[in-house]
């Protein structure tokens, strides 16, 4: 293997690395907070995808310029997914924090409600989404040519992890947050309102999500299956990085990135995927709470 | 004098399982308040019942003239409720200072307090940086005590604050208490017969469930029977 | 015979009479019923036995597993592979469907159960969706058909679903009061109650000194091999096993007929079954290709507000609507309806 393969690799596994880091982080922190393991995450992601599909492709005849389209497109998946996230919570979720195995219940048929929801708008088969003007050249990186739309994401994937970063760190929203996934009750005893903080978690947890699958689109298309994908490839993540841990997840996800990117150029993107689902039946078993693991137990 | 918080009969189950069968009790303004009982006897789910952590099936609890029972949690610690839970519910990520901000009611709680919470527990200027995890049990108990006097609270809920602590920080743990009593009414778990004769103007016994015994902590010590039958050893 | 087991046999008969009855038209039905309405209820049984399967570990031991269709989905394909691939007979398939169900139950169990709650659902979940990948690979098409899978299963003439219906039919139905009366022994045995003890309270039941993980192992496996054997006659009846019995949709179905019919309970999810796929049948009918969005509409409307089924519901009903006010209040899955409270001798507070 040669150093500029190397690297190649290494950037496409970051590329990869940030898509799963944007859904991973929000499944994470919503599980961390809230005891909820949302199997509906992943329909957040799709959601964000076809809606930035949608917006791209629908104002093509109106607006000409591809890369407004494209950041509109982004912004609308980002909000669309938020806002679904922000409606089943409170409509769909919240109702049954007394019965923890019907919140399960309720995400996975959720899932499958989203998917379906999609076929029926867009129909069941794919649609690829072309990439903004500006994004579609490719960049010299060390001498071979790099896709610009995956330094793209790269770049995306960083920003938002430093904003949500010192968001956690820095503000008192995130210091609750932090609070709460380590003891809701006692936050709840100190006066503070935990209920309205799952709410605003579990909406930007959504965003996240669909911001990452609106970035995704026109990197591998948009598909029905694309949330059911990702959210496994995002249930490996946590489980590596810890549920509930912010830091975890991020440094988990560049590693499984680049686990895959490595696999699929030595095997098949197939076995690969067979390859990291069985290392987190490893981590699994030998350290339940990740690698990086900030909360023990997972119990209901 | 006047009850500033008056639990009446409540019954909790957890589960299937019937906790409380009918625990009464009042805490008096300005006056250190204790319960005591057996392991199981009930006790810090009756804290946890008036915080609404574990609401009543049935019974009353009302705080200041107000009844509380069914309120969500955070509505009753607004109301100026603090708590100190047996595992100190110390937050291990954040660190000291944050531990105490987090319980701000409104910005600069803390720093209007500073003199008062520093005041009680000077140590915890020192340890200001570091983690909560990284602190020993004692200075998490200072930290949780500290954290409850940071809003403008009427009542301490405190649940067995010497468990496990070392005898010297033990006689600390009793000392803070009865300086608190200046400013606040406290309700206080204590298994230290010791402890609380010490420090506790009236007392409750709780004996599965239910309030078996309430009176003058002046009585009770003077009442041996009574302390043999439901605290046995412990006295 | 002595008097006292006449009495016996009687009130047996006169316990179970509602029962024999539905039994006796069932035996009677294909004198009435065209091939059609034959072949539904055919799907009906089967799906029972799958939904019984999902019961005994969900409803009985409280175990939430979201990768069951990966058993049913192995019972088929080992019918189509065995009979289609290698020419096997039916009988030599039969038991390495079980084998071959076991071992996986098995070693899910053991590498699962290490977790508990959502780490076992989520880890279930991406064991299945491997299978699910794998059966669907393009790489393995010479061997599972890729994602089309395996199409034109030869089954033995004498039971073929087609020609012989009214014989596949009792085979079905056979296949499910056996199953059935497996599954109630198995809850009735003393197997059986250790699990109910781990679903109400793990830890105490562990104090007790049962080794919970290996009761759960077996029931992983108990609930794995039905469910493998209802895949494989599943794929006898379609002639086909295709990637769709190994996916998230057959998991779904299990889920969706065990609280349809009632959660713990059995006999619910056998109605579960017939609701689903009876409804199902006309509701496909109606919705065309909207079906699917339908059904899990249904779903989601059911975990909201019935989430304790027909049977559940019914006898939640009966001992007054008081208890069933009060058992919204926080108690977990499943649990019998009017159980009295009782007082635990360990120190409830420290849990």
């Amino acid at each position: 293997m040669t150093l500029e393969t190397l690297v190649n690799i290494c950037l496409q596994g970051l590329t990869m690395g940030m898509l799963f880091f944007l859904i991973a982080s929000g499944l994470s922190l919503i599980f961390g907070l809230m005891d909820v393991l949302n199997f509906a995450h992943g329909s957040f992601f799709m959601i964000g995808a076809y809606v930035a599909w949608a917006t791209f492709d629908g104002t093509a005849a109106i607006v000409p310029f591809s890369d407004l389209r494209f950041a509109v497109g982004l912004v609308a998946g980002a909000l669309a997914g938020g806002g679904v996230g922000a409606l089943t919570e409170w409509g769909l979720i919240r109702p049954l924090y007394k019965r923890p195995i019907f919140q399960i219940l309720m995400t996975l048929g959720l899932a499958y409600v989203f998917t379906e929801v999609i076929k029926v708008l867009w129909g069941a088969s794919g649609h690829s989404m072309a990439r903004p003007e500006s994004l579609s050249r490719a960049v010299d990186f060390l001498g071979r040519p790099f896709p610009a739309y995956r330094l793209f994401i790269i770049a995306l994937g960083l920003a938002i992890l430093l904003v949500v970063y010192v968001l956690l760190q820095r503000s008192r929203l995130g210091m609750i947050i932090r609070a709460g996934v380590e003891n809701g009750e006692m936050v709840q005893a100190l006066g503070i309102n935990v209920r309205r903080v799952f709410t605003l978690v579990f909406t930007l947890g959504a965003a996240l999500a669909a911001l990452g699958g609106a970035a995704a689109a026109p990197f591998v298309g948009v598909y029905p299956e694309i949330g059911l994908e990702y959210q496994l490839s995002a249930f490996v993540v946590v489980v590596i990085g810890g549920m509930g841990s912010f830091a975890g997840s991020a440094a988990a996800s560049i590693l499984v990135g680049l686990a895959r990117a490595f696999a699929d150029y030595q095997l098949s993107p197939l076995v690969a995927q067979a390859i990291i689902v069985t290392v987190m039946a490893v981590v699994l078993l030998l350290k339940p709470e990740g690698i990086f693991g900030a909360k023990k137990g997972g119990g209901l | 004098m006047s009850a500033l918080l008056e639990v009446q009969d409540i019954h909790t189950y957890i589960g299937q399982f019937h906790i409380l069968e009918g625990v009464s009790l009042a805490a008096n303004e300005g006056e250190v308040t204790v319960m005591l009982g057996r392991n199981g006897a009930g006790k810090t789910t009756t804290l946890r019942s008036i915080l609404g952590l574990t609401p009543p099936r049935s019974g009353s609890i009302r705080f200041a003239g107000k009844e509380v029972g069914g309120l969500p949690t955070y509505s009753v610690a607004q109301l100026g409720i603090g708590y100190v839970p047996e595992d100190r519910g110390i937050f291990t990520d954040l660190t000291v200072e944050e531990n105490l901000k987090i319980a701000e009611r409104a910005k600069g709680d803390l720093d209007r307090k500073a003199d008062l919470v520093f005041g009680l527990f000077p140590d915890l200027k020192r340890l200001y940086r570091l983690k909560g995890g990284q602190l020993s049990g004692g200075q998490q108990q200072m930290l949780a005590m500290a954290r409850a006097l940071v809003p403008d609270n009427r009542l301490l809920l405190i649940d067995e604050p010497t468990k496990g602590l070392a005898p010297v920080i033990v006689e600390k743990v009793m000392e803070t208490i009865h300086q608190l009593k200046e400013t606040i009414t406290v309700l206080l778990v204590e298994q230290n017969f010791f402890v609380a004769s010490g420090i506790g103007d009236r007392c409750y016994i709780l004996d599965v469930g239910r309030t078996v015994h309430a009176g003058a902590m002046a009585d009770l010590v003077r009442d041996e029977s009574l302390v043999q039958r439901y605290l046995g050893a412990v006295a | 015979m002595q008097p006292v087991h006449r009495m016996a046999v009687s009130s047996w008969l006169k316990a179970r009479s509602p029962w024999l009855a539905v039994l006796a038209c069932l035996t009677l039905a294909p004198a009435f019923l065209n091939k059609f309405y034959l072949g539904l209820m055919v799907q009906v049984f089967i799906l029972a036995v799958f939904a019984l399967s999902y019961d005994l570990l969900m409803g009985y031991s409280g175990i939430l597993s979201f990768g069951h269709a990966m058993f049913f989905g192995s019972g088929a394909y080992v019918v189509g592979l065995l009979l289609k691939g290698a020419a096997w007979p039916l009988y030599a398939a039969l038991p390495i469907i079980i084998v071959a169900a076991a071992l996986m139950g098995v070693l899910v169990g053991i590498v699962t159960l290490r977790v508990r709650g959502v780490y076992f659902a989520m880890i279930t979940l991406a064991f299945a969706e491997v299978i699910y990948i794998l059966s669907a690979s393009s790489q393995l098409r010479p061997w599972t058909g890729g994602d089309e899978g395996l199409h034109g299963i030869p089954v033995p003439a004498w039971m073929s679903p087609t020609a012989e219906r009214v014989t596949f039919y009792y085979i079905s139905l056979s296949f499910l009061v056996l199953m059935y009366f497996l599954a109630r022994r198995i809850v009735n045995s003393p197997t059986g109650r250790v699990l109910i003890a781990v679903r109400e309270n793990e830890s105490r039941a562990a104090t007790i000194g049962y080794n919970v993980f290996w009761y759960k192992v077996l029931i992983i496996v108990i609930s794995g091999v039905l469910a493998a054997l209802a895949g494989g006659l599943n794929a006898l009846y379609f002639r086909n096993a295709t990637p769709e019995v190994l996916g998230v949709g057959r998991t779904i179905d299990a889920l969706l007929m065990t609280i349809i019919g009632g959660m713990g309970t059995l006999i619910g999810p056998v109605l579960g079954a017939v609701v689903i796929r009876v409804l199902g049948n006309y509701l496909a009918d109606w919705f065309g290709p909207r079906w699917p969005l339908v059904f899990g509409l249904i779903f989601v409307a059911l975990v909201m507000f019935f989430p304790w089924g027909i049977v559940g519901t019914v006898g939640r009903l009966k001992p007054a609507l008081r208890s069933f006010i009060k058992s919204e209040c926080g108690l977990q899955a499943g649990k019998e309806g009017g159980q009295k409270a009782s007082r635990i001798s360990d120190n409830p507070e420290e849990h």
